[in-house]
């Protein structure tokens, strides 16, 4: 059935869990744009035997499903790749302007490319506030504390922190430590927040 | 260097430095390690914290973060070692060390800086440390004095005498010297615990508060429960405690009203000492404590047959008594503690009760400080590895402070049930070894050896889990004895050996007897002279003195040597 395929694109979004991002369903996102073409040749056909002899409508209905079956999966796709970008804009939130590559893999070539230039926005912004610029990734969050107890999972080798002193951080060692410092560690999973 | 003014002195110099605080891996040190951290926390103080499990362990760790850190903090580790010495540190690091291991090094006691020791106000304990004069004295002025002198010769003849008078003078103090050291050195034992030294610090400041004193109450139940410190010693720090207990309840009692239900309350109490019993069934929990499983030998059958009986007179029926302790029913709970006293007397078990604290949070079962200690030293102990790999090394550590954080963390629940397996590990070992007449007398003491490749080996390779196995066993040893025997036995001290972690050797593990009421533990020096006489290769790399590893073929002969010394 018409836009069986693209449903399932949406399905699978649906599925990824929250704040994750699933690999990019080239393969899935082809066989859709294929129908269409299908669906739109087929369309241009009917229609041009339409305009021929005004007395046969019997395609008439045809065309109307095909055409709402062209409209939906154009809707689906463009939800499809419209949730991703949202995810791909929370990431850059959460991880900063280096993803991981194990997300980067599981993005297209055009998603890539919209990534650097939101990127290059969102830095460009940034810079502009106040004298200086301000980080608006950090502190999303009012904090509760200024400084916080962490764990140390990787051997990391030295930290050099803003008042110019080092520490060492060492598997399973822990720290107390201001939160601005760790914050960004805390995400990559080199540390842990101790409650 | 001993800090008099540890307020002034201690706390109020490392509150504007970035702090490393290393943690030697017993209950102790961990409950000293949450007051300290509490206290930073109030101060904003940066720390690091890091574990240390043994010397060279605590000589990496300081070479990896030497640079970055200038202030020190031992807990529980380092004062009975020669500090400067085996860590050889920068000039401008400072090193505060507090610590319950006792005798304190004289080097670090005696240095003029650097390294600093923060011990209980006004104890008898600096007393007890030989005068400085008596240690130290300086001979190079005089030697010079007698260099000018020597170039006139007219005296010569008058000085000759002299130095002979010196170096003879020289002798006898030197004799003395050693003397002295060595009655020093003679026993290792237990002092103050670290975690009331670290509260009575916190007290200073008016910073404690009702989770501090929870710590600091752990902190010295677990000297007691692990047979670091005797009787009297327990009771006096037990007191102390006591005094501050009801300083704090009282001020609690203020503010009545504003006191929930979920904040924790501790309460003294004049309680069983049995093991977990609130968490176990009363059955087990006899079964299993050191004071009446080895009363009732229960390892045997007329043993059982005994402890039967006990419950019999008691008049708790079989059924409620192995039941799980919550499910018992409430009058028999209400009134187990004076039945249990009643016919205690009968069965000739003494110190059935004794003084410790019970606390409560909520409305969960109440929660026995002796029952934390066991948990968190289990939780230590654990060998078991159930978590994910990525942070296996260490993770004992960090799920123990995580188990004290809170009385109601569920750590500590996992920790209770690991404590019940190892209580059934130590039960049914000691009854196979008491059958088997596993331990020997050697004359001066007694012996065990633990065959590689016997049942619950990697509980034993596990030194904290190796001491309490021995007490167990040279209790229950004692009772297995006849009468005249065992009055001679009471003063023999054990010694157990077990495989070691490491391939090819041998821990030695010596604990103090059963007479001896202070917990003295002699066999720190006795197994180095053991090991110097024999030019055994053995590692004296543990903390405490009394644990060692040997080389598996030296064994046979440092074991001769160490007869040949205490007898």
């Amino acid at each position: 059935m018409f836009g069986e395929k693209a449903l399932d694109l949406i399905r699978e979004v649906h599925r990824t869990r929250e704040g994750s991002l699933g690999p990019y369903n080239e393969d899935g996102v082809r066989q859709v744009l294929e129908e269409m073409q299908v669906l739109y040749e087929a369309n241009q056909q009917d229609v041009a035997q339409l305009v021929q002899n005004d007395s046969d409508q019997t395609s008439l209905t045809a065309v109307q499903i095909r055409h709402d079956s062209l409209q939906r999966n154009k809707r689906c796709l463009l939800a499809y790749l419209y949730n991703r970008l949202q995810k791909i804009r929370a990431l850059r939130w959460e991880f900063g302007s280096v993803l991981p590559t194990d997300v980067r893999g599981n993005m297209s070539p055009k998603e890539i490319e919209w990534f650097t230039k939101y990127n290059r926005a969102l830095a460009n912004y940034m810079r502009s506030l106040g004298n200086g610029g301000l980080d608006l990734t950090q502190d999303l969050h009012p904090p509760q504390n200024v400084h916080i107890e962490v764990r140390c999972v990787e051997d990391k080798g030295e930290l050099e922190l803003d008042d110019g002193s080092k520490i060492l951080l060492k598997k399973n060692s822990l720290h107390y430590l201001p939160r601005s410092q760790c914050e960004h560690l805390i995400r990559q999973g080199v540390l842990k927040h101790v409650t | 260097m001993l800090i008099t003014d540890p307020v002034k002195d201690f706390f109020q110099k490392i509150i504007e430095e970035r702090v490393l605080v290393m943690v030697a891996q017993d209950v102790d040190g961990l409950c000293a390690c949450k007051i300290l951290q509490s206290l930073f926390k109030c101060d904003h103080v940066q720390y690091t914290l890091v574990p240390v499990e043994d010397k060279q362990d605590l000589v990496t760790e300081f070479d990896s973060h030497k640079e970055q850190y200038k202030h020190m903090v031992l807990l529980n580790c380092g004062g009975s070692i020669d500090l400067l010495e085996i860590l050889e540190p920068d000039d401008d690091v400072m090193i505060y060390v507090i610590d319950s291991r006792r005798p304190i090094d004289l080097v670090n006691f005696y240095c003029e800086r650097q390294v600093y020791l923060i011990l209980k106000q006004n104890q008898e304990e600096a007393q007890l440390i030989p005068d400085y004069d008596h240690i130290y004295r300086n001979y190079d002025s005089d030697n010079e004095d007698s260099d000018t002198e020597y170039e006139q010769s007219s005296k010569r003849h008058k000085f000759d005498q002299e130095t002979l008078e010196k170096k003879r003078e020289k002798r006898i103090w030197e004799e003395k010297r050693k003397e002295i050291i060595f009655d020093y050195e003679e026993y290792s034992y237990y002092g103050t615990s670290a975690a009331l030294i670290l509260y009575e610090l916190a007290w200073k400041m008016s910073k404690d508060d009702i989770t501090m004193l929870w710590w600091a109450i752990i902190g010295v139940t677990s000297q007691y429960q692990n047979k670091k410190i005797g009787r009297e010693k327990y009771i006096s720090s037990v007191l102390e405690l006591q005094g501050h207990l009801s300083r704090l309840n009282h001020r609690e009692e203020d503010n009545e009203n504003t006191t929930s239900i979920d904040s924790i309350k501790i309460n003294f109490e004049h309680d069983l000492d049995i093991a977990l019993y609130r968490h176990w069934s009363l059955f087990e929990s006899l079964c299993h404590s050191l004071n009446t499983g080895t009363t009732f030998k229960v390892w045997t059958n007329l043993g059982m047959k005994r402890l039967h009986q006990f419950l019999a007179e008691m008049g708790i029926p079989l059924t409620q008594c192995k039941q799980s302790f919550a499910f018992m029913e409430t009058k028999t709970r209400d009134n187990l503690q004076t039945l249990v006293q009643e016919s205690a007397e009968k069965f000739g078990l003494r110190n059935i009760k004794f003084h410790s604290f019970t606390a409560q949070c909520g409305f969960n079962h109440k929660l026995c400080a002796s029952d934390v200690v066991f948990s968190v030293d289990s939780i230590l102990t654990n060998t078991e590895s159930s978590k994910p790999e990525s942070y296996e090394d260490n993770s004992n550590f960090v799920d123990a402070l995580e188990g004290l954080s809170r009385i109601t963390s569920p750590k500590l629940e996992e920790g209770l049930q690991l404590a019940k397996v190892q209580l059934r590990a130590i039960k049914n070992n000691v009854g196979s070894f008491i059958d088997i007449g596993q331990v020997l007398s050697y004359g001066p003491f007694l012996y065990t050896n633990i065959k590689e490749g016997s049942p619950d080996c990697t509980l034993f390779a596990q030194p904290l889990f190796l001491v309490t196995f021995s007490h167990f066993l040279l209790h229950s040893y004692m009772r297995s004895l006849g009468k005249s025997k065992r009055d001679r036995a009471r003063n023999l001290p054990l010694v157990i050996c077990s495989p070691s972690p490491q391939e090819g050797s041998t821990m030695v593990v010596g604990i103090p007897p059963l007479s001896e009421e202070s917990r003295k533990n002699l066999f720190g020096n006795a197994f180095h002279h053991a090991s110097e006489r024999t030019k055994s290769r053995t590692q004296h790399h543990f903390f405490n003195p009394a644990i060692i590893t040997v080389v598996n073929e030296d064994r046979s002969k440092f074991i001769d040597a160490l007869i040949t010394i205490m007898s």
